[in-house]
């Protein structure tokens, strides 16, 4: 290639249009698609998205702080309510044993305690005077003003209680004499074991018949 | 607005440059981009030093960009210190004759190192010795790429204006 074919070729070159070589060109959508890249036009492009990401967190933060605001409230809130809680008249009550009277102390659960959470309950509110409450004078009963003298305790009948002789279950040779449910002669056996669990009125000694009736009552059951 | 202003007076001819380089047609555009973006980014490093400074300033910008581009895709320059490729003579009217489209596509067919070292040194006037430094090959490689690339050139065109001749 000769010098002057490198001439004309560097001409053709340098005047050559973009349309020449490249007919699909399109300048101005070029253009648009640089502009959006160029340094200053990208921060156009991030600044509503900075400005919805710092409208986003200030929401964040009011939204944290209103939350901790109530929380707080809340908590003193409550502190409140047990200022207002006014003190409790004390009542006696009176529990009654067989024999001796047991005065006891007994707390009235206020019916003033307030339970439901309030908001608007300021924390350097000065505390309402506590509600005067007159406990009702306690009037003891008569009986106990003198009890060795009026009270007539209901005194328990003292009977002593039946003797029942176990079964021994362990003594292997007489064990099913013992029981109920041995039975073969009621005059030869022995009336231990199942007469002891009859009352003696209802078995009388020397009464075989009427004892005789009362075990075959017992065995057809 | 300046940046449009030196949009409109130089794009077109950065593209043409940008597509000497790198054949495929988005991929020049996007070297121009990138190149564009560069010149904005320094334009406080540019000093006018009268008429065309400016132009070949953006021109070096976009020779470098595609520079760049064809490095990334592992740019394969043969290593050839002998050359004995016959180079054809070429009637300059078949280069006459060419239209600048047909002249692009011959360039394209070069391979790479080919068309780069041709560019560098037909169109932006390099020496062997810059064009070394500049790909980091030896001054005879660039000397025998470049004749390699003319010879092939060459025949291209001579194959192209025949065909042209025998189809009007």
């Amino acid at each position: 290639m000769s010098a002057e074919m490198e001439r004309i070729l560097r001409e053709k070159m340098e005047n050559a249009s973009a349309g020449d070589v490249m007919p699909g060109f399109d300048k101005e959508r070029e253009w648009e698609e640089l502009s959006g890249r160029l340094p200053g036009n990208q921060k156009r492009v991030w600044l509503p998205v900075i400005r919805y990401a710092a409208v986003l967190l200030v929401g964040i933060l009011a939204g944290g702080m209103a939350m901790q605001q109530w929380w707080m409230s809340d908590k003193e809130a409550d502190v409140t309510d047990v200022a207002h809680v006014a003190p409790q008249p004390v009542a006696k009550e009176i529990i009654k044993t067989d024999t001796v009277y047991v005065p006891v102390e007994k707390t009235i659960v206020s019916a003033h305690k307030n339970t439901r959470r309030t908001s608007n309950v300021t924390v350097n509110a000065k505390p309402e005077k506590p509600i005067d409450h007159p406990a009702k004078e306690y009037q003891p009963p008569a009986e106990i003003i003198n009890p060795q003298e009026q009270v007539q305790p209901i005194a328990s009948v003292n009977t002593k209680p039946k003797q029942v002789k176990p079964v021994h279950l362990l003594d292997t040779d007489n064990e099913d004499r013992s029981s109920a449910l041995f039975y073969n002669d009621p005059e030869a056996s022995s009336k231990r074991g199942f007469a002891l669990h009859i009352s003696a009125k209802r078995l009388p000694d020397n009464n075989n018949e009427q004892q005789r009736a009362v075990l075959s009552e017992l065995l057809k059951k | 607005m300046a940046q449009k202003q030196l949009y409109d007076d130089y794009a077109e001819y950065l593209l043409v440059v940008a597509y000497r380089y790198i054949p495929g047609e988005n991929d020049a555009r996007e070297v121009l981009m990138d190149a564009l973006l560069n010149a904005y980014k320094n334009i406080d490093r540019f000093s006018w030093q009268g008429e065309g400074s400016l132009k070949a300033w953006l021109k070096k910008i976009v020779v470098n960009q595609a520079l760049m581009f064809l490095r990334k895709k592992n740019l394969q320059l043969l290593q050839m210190d002998n050359v004995t490729a016959e180079v054809v003579a070429t009637d300059t009217d078949a280069l006459n004759k060419l239209s600048v489209k047909e002249l692009m596509v011959i360039i394209h067919r070069l391979p790479d190192g080919y068309r780069t070292v041709f560019n560098l040194y037909v169109f932006e006037g390099l020496t062997h010795k810059e064009i070394g430094s500049l790909l980091g090959i030896s001054e005879n490689t660039s000397k025998s790429q470049l004749h390699k690339a003319k010879s092939m050139l060459q025949e291209h065109i001579r194959l192209t204006y025949k065909y042209n001749t025998y189809e009007r």
